[in-house]
């Protein structure tokens, strides 16, 4: 059986260029280690099903 | 550099992007550029490779949000605009060897949710108009790099195939009332000789007027117009039935199967396409196990598409390939 991942975080970085880099990851949120907290996005859809169940 | 040129002819945008010819052009497995950057080793796009799924900018974009300065002068035949845009390259894994297909739908789920954030993100920004996710796949494709990546470009217009399609879709909701692809889905599941796969959100179809000899679509049951209106379940099962449809394509010829993958949304300039229905397509350039179907002088020159096999006979063989995508009951995944 397949679980659904549920948190999704972002940490957008800068490239040495300027460019953009974000990571996402899923929970569990502290894989990365980030040297500062990402910020967790809010799962709108994630709560509305719980707020249906 | 870069710039937008209009094609008086066709009434559409080219983009001039000189910097690209100097893209890193299939390297070798142990030099990759998309893979995580190895302690002691060369620096790569990626500096950690702890992720789920990275996006960055394009080292070599065809648009940029800072664009530059066209180097042709404008006029009345030929405008001439910056280039400004977004170009973003999507990650699937940091696993070089993987594929969208071979990953576990699991992972897929995760790729809807980050397509949905950029989706929102990008088309957020005021001088894009359109937000495309896209995969190119396969050397028969003419990728550059095996990473198992896809893309993401914000235009600053409407792009022409999608302003083509909102017109046929607007004309049909004027001239019937109703929704052109709720009545094409309609008509598929009437005849269902075309379907490939399906669940309870989505299907998976070779058209009726199908391009390419297994060009799929995707079509949501429910009439909406992008990801951002999505259901936790839609989401899940838009993973489901990705994951149905490219196992399929890697089983038919026993490879993994070259393809195009194009998402169609609607525009994000503000306006509302309330007509327009969300879907995915796909037109993978294999007619069969070792061959391929060139866009030759019908195709590229007049625009006329010759297909030479029977969506209906390629859809059933298709289908056969299908397996079912099992999740765990509904109350455990929303609690859980």
């Amino acid at each position: 059986m397949i679980e659904v991942p549920k948190k999704m975080i972002k940490q957008q970085i800068v490239l040495a260029d300027g460019r953009y880099l974000i990571y996402y990851t899923f929970a569990p949120a502290d894989r990365l280690g980030f040297s500062r907290p990402a910020d967790p996005i809010p799962d709108a859809e994630a709560a509305k099903s719980a707020e249906e169940n | 550099m870069s710039e937008l040129r209009w094609n008086p002819l066709l009434g559409e945008w080219v983009a001039t992007a000189t910097q690209r010819q100097d893209r890193t052009f299939l390297p070798p497995d142990d030099y990759c550029p998309l893979c995580p950057t190895r302690p002691g080793g060369f620096p790569t796009e990626v500096p950690e490779g702890d992720y789920d799924i990275v996006v960055f900018e394009n080292r070599f974009p065809s648009l940029k949000s800072v664009p530059d300065i066209p180097v042709v002068e404008n006029s009345e035949l030929y405008p001439v605009q910056p280039s400004q845009g977004v170009c973003e390259v999507v990650l699937y894994s940091p696993n070089h060897s993987s594929s969208l297909a071979l990953e576990p739908v699991e992972q897929i789920y995760k790729l809807v949710r980050v397509w949905t954030d950029r989706f929102g993100e990008l088309g957020a920004l005021d001088f894009v108009k359109y937000v495309f996710i896209f995969e190119n796949k396969g050397e028969a494709i003419g990728v550059t790099l095996h990473h198992p990546h896809g893309q993401i470009y914000a235009y600053p217009f409407i792009p022409p195939r999608i302003a083509t399609e909102l017109k046929q879709f607007a004309h049909y909701q004027e001239s019937t009332g109703k929704c052109l692809l709720c009545d094409v889905l309609a008509e598929e599941f009437q005849a269902r000789r075309r379907i490939v796969a399906e669940n309870d959100s989505f299907a998976a179809v070779i058209p009726f007027f199908a391009r390419w000899p297994y060009e799929t679509h995707i079509y949501s049951k429910r009439h909406f117009q992008a990801l951002t209106d999505m259901s936790h379940t839609e989401a899940k099962d838009l993973a489901s039935i990705l994951k149905m449809v490219l196992v399929a394509f890697d089983e038919l010829f026993k490879t993994s199967f070259p393809y195009m993958m194009v998402m169609h949304q609607h525009p994000v300039d503000g306006l509302s396409y309330d007509f327009y229905h969300f879907h995915i397509e796909f037109y993978p350039p294999l007619r069969s196990a070792n061959r391929l179907k060139y866009l030759a002088g019908s195709e590229t020159g007049a625009g006329m598409f010759i297909n030479d096999t029977l969506p209906e006979e390629r859809a059933a063989e298709l289908r056969a390939h299908v397996r079912e995508i099992v999740w765990q009951a509904p109350n455990s995944q929303e609690n859980g």
